[in-house]
């Protein structure tokens, strides 16, 4: 009864009350809406206590046995336990690594005095020799802006002036960054030995598509224009009138198999989520 | 033979670097039309003029419906017994709309004099409890903006704002040179709010812009005065009068006052919605009622799924685990639920063959699920002695960080059958490909279109899009699942005829001029 039918009973209740929800928007409903978005973040907060439980425990495990890839393991651990210290003792926001005084590079800047009163457009030099007359900081608040924004301020203390914090910006910036970097990068060779694979002339349709590649191809790369400007032509028609069409059907297919899945789901015919489906 | 291979190859990889580094040059700025240019203005910058819609002449504002002169109660009890229609659609997600989003059919002028500067103001609810409005001077200003709470005796306030409208710059006008006596202008529009509040990428975009093979330069920056801003957390369905007091620093101002829209209880455009949802329901149902009655309906055949008993057989007789991904996104997800279905099923087999099933997990939640419903596949197949709860672990919610957790799983343990099944993103084909590279036989299978392609070239079996939501039916083969698949596609059946007809009405309708043709399309146009 508890394992099963009780949480039937809850995705019923709930998969309704979001279809009211959709429709209507009158209170109490978006209330209530509003209320159940916070359970759901709370409860999510809670697993990532399970999640890094099991993390820890299978790894630790594997260095307890001795396991061929236990070197793994205590890598993961100590990167594991060294970030979370630093981030709990220093964790960094993006107004902690304002560029400032001889680091601002820009020629121009737009200043802003310490009460946040705008002074205009100056030399960074002007500025730099405002800052260091009244004593205070030349901060770069927006670097993107033409020209950057900066204020003067006293008291700011950027992430490399303070121990922890210092780590904690290393660790993400010299270290998550390029990590995470190198894998997306590794797509670009990764696509190249894929499309060697599709392209391969094998049968009637490898050819259409290799054909049909080969024009997108030259249509949207300078080189193609080049030759002939038909080609760009031709990539847009092939894009526009074959592709869209195909990729809408699949998209209507999709949310049409999206509703069958949500109403078997709320009506119990789907349990396999559950593990079984008696 | 095998080095032209080699060769092509390593000329492909080359290509394909390549491309990018060419490919920027494609970028040319898009020409506003509202920017005359005849000589080329690399050479003399000033010379070209802009012109702009500043002047509220221009605007639907200054219609000229606006009578001369009012006090701030008077629009509002004028207001009163005029007809206030439904508010536009409710936005999804709480997101600032453009110039462009929020256009003048959202505004109701109560009001307005006609001193030296003007406001326009355009009001948008976008929920229950959230007001978005744009206002619009004539010329730099200080203005305060002022949200009142209407009810029938009395007006409250509830919020103001003051700001100083003069530092903002609506528009950067930039242009190049293209050496052949012409020039390429680009206008940028400008969404940045008052110095020191909200302020979009348009900068970053000039920026881009300045990149490219000729020098940009800057030949324009108009003054003023458009500004955007939310007041979020107000009283649910109630009206607000918001009123703009503007003043250009002599002492002019001016009062200008609109009156938010009424918010209904039911979302708007939801109607179309309703139906269509109601009747592919009604059809999924019967579908399913017809199936338990004993009817037999035909299933194609989905390749995919019949190769996974092939793939898991593989596995057992290399004795090499299964891999299972249930993909990036978290149990909200409807794949993410569909792929937990699947492996219920696998994980069954697995449990059958005394195979190891391994199921890395990017969230979680998703990993405490899975766990129980391998464990429950476990002790339906009577093999509860052989589930392995560590092989069921939780990685990183990093994409990249868990992919490439994924990817020394794959080359450590070399598993002999891999299932991608859920939600990918670009992660998808590093996926793949490793798995390729170690050999594994692979079947993946996702909504995410975009990432279809990848699946297709570098894994054995895909399931394309719904292919994914009907895998749980196929594979259970119960009447009551057989007939929600054929629910589905009466549904697809509907969508076809629907467009058939709509295709047909459109064409009709724009060669013989008749515009009620055309309303079967609009319809269907949800706001």
């Amino acid at each position: 009864m508890l394992r099963k039918t009780l949480p039937l009973m809850i995705t019923f209740l709930m998969g309704i009350f979001a279809v009211v929800l959709y429709f209507i928007q009158a209170e109490p409903f978006p209330t209530i809406e509003t209320h159940m978005t916070r359970w759901l973040m709370i409860i999510s907060a809670f697993s990532i206590i399970l999640g890094v439980a099991s993390l820890i425990k299978v790894n630790v495990l594997k260095i307890q046995k001795g396991h061929r890839d236990a070197m793994f393991s205590a890598v993961l651990l100590m990167a594991f336990l060294s970030t979370a210290f630093f981030g709990i003792m220093g964790g960094v926001t993006h107004q902690d690594v304002f560029r400032m005084n001889t680091e601002i590079t820009a020629e121009k800047v737009m200043l802003y005095d310490q009460d946040g009163k705008e002074v205009g457009e100056l030399a960074l030099a002007d500025a730099l020799a405002r800052a260091k007359a009244e004593g205070v900081n030349l901060v770069e608040n927006r670097p993107n802006a033409n020209p950057p924004v900066c204020r003067l301020d006293k008291d700011y203390k950027p992430a490399w002036n303070d121990v922890f914090k210092n780590k904690c910006y290393f660790i993400f910036t010299f270290m998550i960054k390029p990590m995470q970097s190198t894998m997306f990068s590794l797509l670009a060779f990764f696509v190249a030995s894929a499309a060697f694979r599709a392209f391969r002339v094998k049968n009637f349709e490898a050819t259409v598509l290799l054909v049909a590649a080969f024009l997108v191809m030259l249509g949207r790369v300078p080189v193609g224009a080049a030759i002939w400007p038909g080609f760009t032509e031709i990539s847009r028609w092939i894009m526009e009138n074959i592709n869209m069409p195909g990729s809408r059907a699949i998209t209507f297919g999709t949310a049409i198999g999206m509703i069958a899945v949500s109403l078997k789901i709320i009506l119990g015919i789907e349990r396999g989520y559950m593990g079984g489906s008696d | 033979m095998k080095h032209t291979r080699m060769m092509f190859r390593w000329l492909l990889v080359l290509a394909l670097i390549l491309m990018p580094v060419f490919g920027q040059t494609q970028d040319i700025p898009p020409v506003d039309p509202v920017v005359a240019v005849e000589e080329p203005v690399a050479a003399e910058p000033a010379a070209v003029e802009t012109t702009t819609s500043l002047n509220p002449e221009e605007t639907p504002a200054a219609a000229g419906e606006i009578p001369a002169e009012t006090t701030l109660t008077a629009p509002v009890s004028e207001a009163e017994p005029v007809p206030v229609s439904d508010a536009p659609a409710v936005e999804e997600t709480p997101v600032m709309p453009t110039a462009a989003e929020v256009t003048s059919a959202d505004m109701e002028p109560v009001v307005a004099l006609a001193f030296q500067v003007t406001p326009e103001i355009i009001a948008q609810r976008l929920g229950t409890d959230r007001i978005a409005l744009r206002t619009v001077l004539n010329q730099p200003a200080k203005a305060v903006i002022r949200l009142y709470e209407y009810n029938a005796a009395e007006l409250t306030e509830r919020a103001a704002l003051d700001t100083d409208l003069k530092n903002i710059e609506r528009k950067l006008v930039i242009a190049r040179d293209t050496g052949q006596g012409t020039a390429e202008i680009a206008a940028i529009e400008v969404n940045k709010a008052a110095a020191g509040k909200k302020m979009t990428d348009w900068e970053n975009k000039a920026q881009q812009r300045m990149v490219t093979d000729k020098p940009l330069q800057t030949i324009s920056k108009e003054a003023v005065t458009d500004f955007t801003e939310e007041f979020s957390n107000l009283s649910s369905n109630t009206r607000f009068v918001i009123m703009v007091t503007a003043t250009d620093g002599n002492g002019m101002s001016i009062n200008h006052v609109v009156q938010s829209k009424t918010h209904t209880s039911f979302k708007p455009d939801s109607l179309q919605v309703f139906l269509i949802g109601l009747v592919l329901v009604l059809m999924i149902i019967l579908s399913i009622e017809q199936a338990k009655g004993g009817k037999d309906f035909y299933i194609r055949r989905i390749a995919g799924l019949n190769a996974i008993d092939e793939a898991v057989g593989r596995a057992t007789e290399m004795g090499k685990p299964v891999l299972y991904l249930t993909g990036l996104h978290d149990l909200s997800s409807i794949a993410t639920l569909a792929s937990i279905s699947i492996l219920s099923h696998v994980s069954q087999k697995t449990a059958e063959y005394e195979t190891p099933i391994l199921v890395p997990n990017c969230r979680s939640i998703v990993m405490v699920t899975v766990r129980e419903v391998v464990k429950e596949a476990y002790i339906a197949a009577g093999k509860a002695d052989h589930f392995q709860e560590d092989n069921i672990t939780y990685l990183t919610d990093d994409q990249f960080g868990f992919t490439s957790g994924v990817d020394g799983i794959m080359v450590r343990e070399k598993p002999a059958a891999n299932f991608y099944l859920g939600h990918f993103m670009a992660e998808s084909l590093i996926y793949a490909e490793t798995g390729h590279s170690v050999g594994a036989i692979q079947i993946a299978g996702t909504e995410e279109f975009s990432q279809i392609p990848f699946f297709i070239t570098a894994c054995d079996y895909t399931l394309i899009g719904e292919e994914l939501f009907a895998a749980g039916a196929y594979l259970s083969r119960q009447p009551r699942d057989v007939g929600s698949l054929r629910g589905q596609d009466i549904g697809k059946i509907l969508v076809i005829a629907l467009i058939l007809i709509g295709t047909l009405l459109q064409t009709i309708g724009y060669l013989s001029g008749n515009p009620s043709l055309l309303a079967f399309r609009d319809w269907f146009q949800i706001n």
